[in-house]
């Protein structure tokens, strides 16, 4: 089954909202997913989003499913600025930063 | 709170060295958050690394003040590609400061150069590039 989560514009179509973003996926995302469901991401309504709300939305999905997530996710109408966004989130969600930690 | 106490938590290096604290939490990947299994589902690290790479990238300048510590980024006079990103803020031409009176709280000021961004996601891709990764490779992202 495919499930379509239309993500929330928040004021003017940027979404910067964590909070809002953590709803989403503790709600929706990471239960469509741990259904086995296969997910899109509607961002019909988003013009920009922060990285800190992609982060808060996706990052614990791609964590918790690794590459497999993204055969499983669909992100749709992206804005161009959406997508820069969505790729630095998940580059680092899946490659992780080659930095010391302690 | 204040940085160096928020990372204090995570990092016990940064507890007693507010510069220090400073410089690690402009790294990418440096959060005070706590991780859970998968990570600090909130909170990646990688929010001041952004911005003081965009105030870079467009020559523009960078200051961050929590506590006693104060860190200034110069304003660069090349583009971002000339000009490569240190993950390191202190490896880049800057000030730093260490004062005797706290400020309670934390300041964020940069400059962003809008009009040295010709186009946003090429400008965002050269800065993506740039972030140091365990493993580059990856599928690609369904946009539709």
């Amino acid at each position: 089954m495919t499930v379509t989560i239309e993500v929330p514009p928040g004021q003017k179509g940027f979404a910067e909202d964590k909070d809002k973003a953590k709803e989403v996926r503790v709600t929706l995302l990471l239960p469509a997913l741990q259904a086995g469901d296969s997910v899109i991401l509607d961002f019909a309504h988003v013009t920009f989003a922060t990285q800190s709300y992609v982060h808060a939305l996706i990052g614990q999905a791609l964590k918790q499913y690794g590459e497999a997530a993204l055969d499983r996710i669909e992100f749709k109408n992206c804005s161009p600025q959406l997508r820069s966004i969505i790729d630095l989130v998940v580059d680092y969600s899946l490659g992780g930063f080659a930095l010391r930690t302690q | 709170m204040g940085i160096m106490c928020h990372l204090g938590r995570v990092y016990q290096q940064a507890r007693d060295n507010p510069l220090l604290a400073l410089q690690l939490a402009m790294q990418p990947g440096i959060t005070g958050a706590e991780a859970g299994p998968y990570g600090a589902p909130d909170n990646a690290g990688a929010g001041l690394f952004v911005t003081r790479s965009i105030a870079k990238g467009t020559g523009g300048y960078f200051l961050l003040l929590s506590g006693r510590a104060c860190y200034r980024l110069y304003r660069s006079t090349q583009a971002l590609v000339e000009a490569p990103l240190s993950p390191d803020p202190f490896a880049d031409r800057s000030d730093k400061w260490e004062f005797d009176a706290p400020w309670e709280g934390t300041v964020v000021s940069l400059e962003i150069r809008t009009e040295q961004i010709i186009q946003f996601q090429d400008f965002f891709a050269s800065i993506r590039d740039q972030i140091p990764r365990h493993v580059p490779a990856r599928r690609p992202v369904r946009f539709t």
